[in-house]
């Protein structure tokens, strides 16, 4: 007992800390360990790395990583940009705690309620098709076809605008307003200043946006699966698509393997982003 | 006019005509509520009848007649939703004991463990944090996993209980609270603590009452989350009746319409009470998130 008493800290501050760390354990860290277990083994037996061989050989698993990135690699930037824009535009207006509630709302939407909308303007017999009909043009499979993507980056960015908003808004709080005016005392162009001030101290705030964006581009699936449905178009086939269908398959094998592995990619970009922002504030201060 | 002047009056158009456009799905839901039943039936119907021919039809299908306003304004998608039938009452039911649980269980798990976190002296505890923060990150998706087995191995698989015990040790309310306690004044906790306080009383009359941003934050991200819970449901709920308003919803997007939008209106409305309860203290909570 008494050496047990050493290596716990002097005050019960640990006290606190317990029943969230033993939540933790037992709903995350534990299960991950024999989800990890189930990567590695093959029916009861250890077969290394064989499993993330047999999944990474995978043709639809590769379709589905290709998506998912591509998926990312677009709505990410362009949420970002808009919700920066939007930012900037909000900065020194009155009425700016009024428009940062209205963006913030759609938030607020059951998934079901916003599917519907999107599938009364898009579906084959949506609102759109029938104003092509009524105009004597062809009607498009909106969901069959490739405008599939465009649409999964439509009711993404619909649906974030908002969250990004309001950090980037209230990142920019925390400029020391000081500084913009030294640099204009000092002559700085518009641009000097935003090289050196804005992007400066933006640089945080850009990162975490950055971050919960691509967390919130694996949210938005709720919507896609929804609106697309299991099997959509190929453009569409999300990483989630393939775990879903192997959740259903109770494919323990794959679905750990595929887990393990999304876990270990987010991971490395955590450490990434985190690594690169520290250079990058650090390279400026 | 000056130049001034016109540059506001540009940006407030702009911005104004931004808000209109990414508000469309909430007008939408909210004017077609006042829909009779039928009118949202015929209107949305793919099916042609005597009805909808007269509308825009193939030889297949019925081309849906989407409006923004009602042909005639009427509460009768409420009176079904909240009068006459009442699944509907079943369903929020269902949300109702599915989401307050989550999130009065983050309230009582995650102002004190971020309190355990910045004030512990233990030289693995960042190691830890990290931990929480990947954990954090990690898509539904990759956690479903862990959580199915966890639920298989406490036997609660098939109930409430699988879906409400991982949300309340979700390690996001953790890393919310803690990064705003790091902007808190540590001389006023030595000073209590040298006066004899426990680290209880610090908590609880110093500590506390300067996390409410964090914490009002907290409650309305949780609470929209849990509102809104569709996958784990659909994953951990056997019976159809268990379900929550959320599935409920999601199902009828995918088939008959019926009274959804009064029925969507007004499961909208506590979590836009809530939201805007919220909305005063929550950029300020959010806000501390990307500092360091």
């Amino acid at each position: 007992m008494s050496t047990l008493k050493k290596y716990l800290p002097r005050n019960r501050i640990w006290l606190f800390l317990l029943p969230s760390f033993i939540g933790m354990l037992i709903f995350f860290f534990i299960p991950a360990f024999v989800s990890l277990y189930h990567s590695l083994t093959f029916g009861g037996s250890f077969v290394w790395l064989r499993n993330f061989q047999n999944t990474l050989e995978n043709f639809v698993f590769r379709l589905a990583v290709n998506n998912t990135m591509l998926f990312i690699a677009l709505s990410v930037p362009l949420n970002m940009i808009i919700a920066f824009l939007l930012a900037a535009l909000l900065e020194g207006l009155k009425q700016k705690k009024f428009f940062l509630v209205l963006f913030m709302l759609p938030l607020v939407i059951p998934s079901g309620s916003v599917v519907f909308f999107w599938q009364s303007l898009f579906a084959d017999n949506g609102y759109i098709n029938r104003i092509l009909l009524l105009n004597g043009y062809d009607t498009v499979l909106w969901f069959a076809s490739d405008w599939a993507l465009p649409i999964a980056i439509l009711v993404f960015i619909f649906k974030n605008i908002g969250f990004s908003l309001v950090l980037f808004v209230t990142g920019y709080q925390f400029i020391p307003k000081e500084y913009y005016e030294i640099a204009r005392i000092d002559g700085a162009s518009s641009f000097q200043i935003f090289r050196t001030v804005t992007a400066v101290y933006m640089m945080p705030t850009t990162f975490l946006v950055f971050m919960m964006s691509i967390i919130n581009s694996f949210r938005i699936f709720r919507e896609i699966y929804l609106l697309l449905g299991r099997y959509p178009n190929r453009s569409v086939f999300m990483l989630q698509h393939f775990m879903n269908n192997q959740f259903a398959a109770a494919n323990m094998q794959t679905l750990s393997t595929t887990a393990t592995l999304l876990s270990f990619a987010i991971m490395l970009l955590a450490i990434v982003c985190y690594t690169l922002q520290r250079r990058l504030t650090d390279s400026y201060s | 006019m000056k130049r001034k002047d016109l540059i506001k009056i540009a940006r407030l158009t702009t911005v104004s005509i931004a808000a209109a456009i990414s508000l469309l799905p909430v007008f939408f839901i909210v004017f077609n509520s006042f829909m009779s039943v039928f009118e949202a039936e015929m209107r949305y119907t793919a099916i042609i009848n005597p009805y909808t021919m007269l509308g825009v039809t193939d030889e297949f299908m019925h081309y849906k007649d989407m409006s923004f306003l009602p042909q005639v304004i009427t509460l009768s998608g409420y009176r079904t939703v909240l009068l006459e039938d009442p699944t509907y009452y079943r369903y929020i039911w269902n949300s109702i004991i599915l989401a307050v649980p989550m999130v009065l269980g983050q309230l009582a798990v995650a102002p004190i463990a971020a309190y355990g976190f910045e004030r512990l002296r233990n030289r693995h505890k960042d190691k830890l944090f990290i931990l929480y923060i990947f954990t954090m990150l990690l898509p539904m998706q990759a956690l479903l996993v862990p959580h199915f087995i966890t639920a298989r191995a406490l036997g609660i698989d098939g109930s409430y209980l699988a879906i409400i015990l991982p949300a309340v040790f979700s390690p996001f309310g953790v890393f919310l609270i803690r990064q705003q306690m790091k902007g808190f004044n540590k001389n006023l906790i030595e000073a209590a603590s040298l006066d004899g306080a426990n680290s209880f009383r610090v908590f609880s009359s110093i500590v506390f009452p300067n996390i409410k941003p964090a914490i009002t934050a907290l409650i309305v991200l949780a609470f929209a989350e849990a509102w809104n819970v569709v996958d784990q449901a659909v994953v951990f709920i056997r019976n159809d009746y268990e379900m929550p308003m959320s599935v409920f919803l999601s199902e009828v997007a995918a088939g008959d319409v019926g009274a959804i939008f009064a029925a969507s209106t007004v499961f909208m409305f506590p979590a836009i009470l809530v939201f805007i309860y919220g909305q005063d203290n929550m950029a300020d909570g959010l806000g501390y998130t990307g500092l360091r």
